[in-house]
Order: C-alpha cells, then structure tokens, then sequence
C-alpha cells in the first residue's frame, strides 16, 4: 500500500521561493519545485509561485511541527525562519482534485495561476 | 517506473508517484519529472494502468530532444480528467520557438471547444470532434505527418490531408503535459517514430492502445 496517501498544495511569494526551494531540494524532491507561477491577474508577472504533490504523513507531521516552531535538523534554519511564516498551504486526502485543492488556495490569497501561453 | 530519478526506488503501489518513467523500446528515450513536486501519480484498476498528471505541475521529459525526423507518427491513449488549462498539453514534441514549421507533434485539447482533440504538426493544426466532451472520455488518438500527407485521428475520428513540411531548429525535449498548460489527465501510454507507418501497422499500435485505455482502436 502506498505511503503518499496527502495532496498538498504550497505557495510562497517571490522574495521567498529560492529559500522555499532550498528546503525542498535539502529533503530531497530535487530543484525547482515551486514552479507554478501565480499573480493577481492571469496575465501579470509571478509575484507567488506554487507546487502540487502527493506526499506522506511524515512531510504532513514535519509541515506542521515546523509551522509551530520546530526546526528540522537537515534544514537550514534561516530558510526555515524566511519561508514558514509566508507559506500557505493545503493538505488533503491523495483523491483530492490537484486543480481544485490549488486554485483554491491561491483564491484566497487572491492570486491566479499565469499561463505561459 | 522509479519514485526517484536515479532510479532506485521503484513503484510499488497504486498511488506511488513516477519520477522516472523508462523507455521500452531500448532507444534510452527515458522521461523523467524534474522535481518530486513534479511527478504524477501511478493508478491501477479494473486491469487498467496509468499515471495522473495533477495539471498544476506534473511533467515528464526526455532528457534531450528526440532525433528529429522530417516524418513522424505519434500514437498516445489518455483520459483528460478536467480543464486546468485553455489549452492543456497531452504530449509535446514541438520545437523551442514554438515555430509552426519545429518538429511536433504537438497534442492538445481547447477548453472552448471541449468535444475536440487538436494536434499541431508543421504549418498545420488539426482538430477532430469525438462527438462529445472530451472530460472522462478515453481516447487512442495518432497523428502522423510527412512531406506527402499529414493526418490526426482521435477514437475514429479523421481529419488529414496533405503533406507538412518539418524542420529541426528545436532544444526542446519530448515532453508528457508540457511545458507550459499542464493536463489533468490519465495518461496510458506513447509511442512516438520518426518515419511513417502502414495502415496495418497503425491500427496493430491502435489496437494495443485501446487494450490498454478502453478508447476506440
């Protein structure tokens, strides 16, 4: 049985997305996660980027102990400190809908996703 | 299928995640997601298997272009799941620039018209209806382009005519939902050749597909 049984979503503002991306390179899901780029107006320029990803009950249990203070000993703590107050986020079930779960979160910071062409 | 990019995790499970796909036909045309954020999700049932592509960020790409050919012929069974783009991508071998005349094919869907499916290839964009909305719909659709005829057919469903003429000119890689317009989708397989087919060779690869995702050989 799988283990990847969230469907997360995740924003954070320009200024923040290379210490974002620091943090999810340093636990391993590779460069450039946030990729989704997302503004007020669909046509505008990223002032927000986003990811969408299936993920485990140790990330959900690793998300919210560092939303709380904690900081995780692989990760380095000043990203920790730029990124955790700034990040939004959304977990639900793995069948969560992906577009719904992060349009949603966007909407209610009243960005949209842009769309390259 | 591999949870990792080195490819040492392998899928196990219905709901693991892909980041490397291989190639099976010994070409090393491997596809690979370029972030954990960026893979989709390995499904199974009813006899039936297939990745979801999330259409917020999941993308599979070889790592370099394929070879160009100035004949191509690209068979791919998928089900689109919803619109998350205008203009959702299900497999792209367009060149860089986006240039009409780069490589391709380019398979697309057009949320304003959602009972097509449009394909771009040379100078020439495609598009059959499949006689209702695509959403939920599988479909086995091909596209084949040369200098002399150039055809896509999706569940039956033909639009061809006359040669297209490609150029090479592209950096980009073959591409799985991308770049750019995501799909929200179930994707059962491709098979992309450069060179044409016979009529019996298409409908075998058909065939194959269609065993596969339950669209119309």
């Amino acid at each position: 049985m799988t283990t990847f049984v969230y469907r997360i979503a995740l924003i954070v503002p320009h200024a923040q997305r290379a210490a974002a991306n620091r943090i999810a390179l340093a636990m391993g899901w590779g460069a450039g996660c946030f990729s989704v780029p997302l503004a007020r107006d669909s046509t505008g320029t990223a002032t927000h980027w986003g990811l969408s990803a299936v993920t485990t009950q140790s990330f959900v249990d690793m998300l919210s102990s560092t939303q709380v203070g904690a900081e995780p000993e692989h990760l380095d703590p000043a990203d920790v400190a730029a990124v955790m107050p700034v990040l939004l986020s959304a977990i639900g079930p793995a069948a969560t809908p992906a577009g719904a779960q992060f349009d949603a979160l966007a909407e209610g910071a009243g960005l949209v996703r842009i769309f390259p062409e | 299928m591999f949870q990792d990019a080195a490819g040492t995790i392998p899928v196990a499970s219905s709901g693991d995640p892909v980041r490397l796909l291989l190639d099976k036909s010994g070409n090393g045309n491997h596809v690979v997601a370029a972030s954990d954020a960026a893979r989709p999700v390995y499904n199974a049932t009813g006899g039936r298997h297939w990745l979801e592509f999330d259409g917020v960020d999941d993308e599979l790409s070889t790592a370099t272009p394929l070879p160009f050919s100035a004949q191509i012929f690209n068979c791919t069974a998928f089900r689109s799941l919803s619109y998350n783009a205008s203009y959702p991508k299900i497999v792209c071998n367009r060149g860089a620039a986006g240039g009409d005349s780069e490589r391709h094919p380019q398979i697309f869907l057009r949320a304003p018209n959602p009972d097509t499916v449009s394909a771009s290839c040379g100078s020439t964009v495609r598009l059959v209806s499949v006689g209702s909305t695509v959403t939920g719909l599988d479909i086995v659709v091909h596209v084949l382009a040369s200098a002399t005829e150039s055809e896509l057919n999706a569940n039956g469903f033909l639009s061809d005519g006359g040669g297209v003429t490609l150029t090479d000119g592209s950096t980009n890689p073959f591409t799985i939902s991308g770049p750019f317009n995501k799909a929200n989708m179930r994707f059962y397989g491709t098979l992309h050749v450069n060179g044409t087919l016979s009529d019996a060779e298409i409908l075998g690869i058909r065939t194959h597909f269609s065993a596969k995702s339950g669209g119309v050989a």
